[in-house]
């Protein structure tokens, strides 16, 4: 099935969401493991994302211009002695797609309520 | 460049999921292929070592197994099949849906009909295994895919022989029924369901080559 453009998918406004407040908190690029650690903090939920569903709507993301990322230096994840990660960003564009996101929510609400947005 | 892969995980889960994102992204561009095993390497190494501890390995291959349907979805999109016209896809649906009712059918029938359903499911899946596994321009598979579909479909092929022969020759269907659940179980083992079901298979038919030794032994008191 279809969605209609513009429209987002609860995991993609939780993604953009959280690379939002990560942002806010000091945090400019987020890796997928530590989306998915503040998705389930915030959400309270018992699991984290699966890998499948994180790592696909990364990309969905990605495409559409409101992420984009960037694989980490490797010779920082060798000092570090891990993996390297990837690196996303939100884009304006993201931002905006979230914010639009949660105004319709709002509008919906409040129409759903029969009370008139402010 | 492949930083992720070479770097070793440590937990049974992570190895499991680590050789998961092997299989199915065998076949696929080398630049593809290593993007996604990096990105669920890193995600593993970060995971066990935010939560060290028992309960990591079963947390990462729950995560793993939660994803399997978009794991699928996404390597769907990047073979053969997601190149195919609306109705081809639609054929190929319907067909899947029809041999599943049939096994459904079938495995109401007991041994013979549980094996016979599962040779019928194993099969089908290296078929469609075959079928979406990536190609050249010149329809040529670049995948060694073909060759795990061409296993499942020799697995299903034993299976479904050992099932038709065990109520004649018990021992030698028997063992037939065990290699080929060997086989499928071995290839299929990422998916949890897949080695449950050999195993399942194996077992009732190493019952039914007991239950056979034993009436065989009786009858031969008896004589």
């Amino acid at each position: 099935m279809r969605r209609k453009p513009g429209t987002l998918l609860p995991i993609e406004i939780s993604i953009l969401a959280a690379g939002v407040e990560l942002r806010s908190q000091g945090e400019a690029e987020f890796h997928g493991y530590r989306a998915a650690h503040f998705i389930r903090d915030r959400e309270e939920a018992r699991l984290l994302t699966s890998h499948g569903t994180l790592y696909k709507a990364l990309e969905r993301l990605r495409k559409q211009g409101l992420l984009t990322s960037h694989w980490e230096d490797p010779t920082i994840a060798a000092d570090a002695g891990r993996p390297r990660r990837r690196l996303y960003t939100v884009t304006a564009a993201g931002a905006s797609a979230l914010e639009a996101t949660r105004v319709n929510e709002v509008q919906r609400e409040s129409g759903s309520s029969g009370l008139q947005p402010a | 460049m492949t930083v992720g892969t070479a770097t070793a995980t440590r937990h049974w889960g992570s190895r499991v999921v680590a050789f998961w994102v092997r299989r199915y992204t065998s076949g696929l561009p080398e630049a593809v292929r290593y993007e996604r095993r990096d990105e669920i390497a890193s995600d593993l190494w970060e995971h066990e070592h935010d939560l060290d501890g028992s309960s990591v390995g079963p947390e990462i291959l729950a995560r793993g197994l939660l994803g399997v349907p978009a794991d699928l979805a996404w390597r769907l999109e990047r073979s053969r099949l997601a190149r195919m016209p609306g109705w081809g896809v639609t054929t190929v649906l319907g067909l899947l849906a029809r041999f599943e009712a049939t096994g459904r059918w079938i495995a109401r029938r007991g041994l013979p009909g549980f094996t016979s359903a599962t040779a019928v499911i194993v099969g089908l899946l290296g078929v469609v295994v075959i079928a979406t596994a990536p190609s050249n321009d010149s329809g040529t598979p670049t995948s060694d895919l073909v060759f795990w579909g061409a296993m499942l479909i020799v697995a299903a092929v034993t299976v479904g022989l050992g099932g038709r022969l065990i109520n004649v020759h018990t021992r030698l269907g028997g063992a037939l029924v065990i290699l080929g659940s060997g086989l499928f179980g071995l290839f299929l083992w990422p998916t949890i369901v897949g080695p449950i079901a050999a195993l399942g298979l194996a077992w009732r038919a190493v019952l039914r080559i007991r239950d056979a030794r034993r009436s065989g032994a009786a009858v031969r008191h008896l004589d």
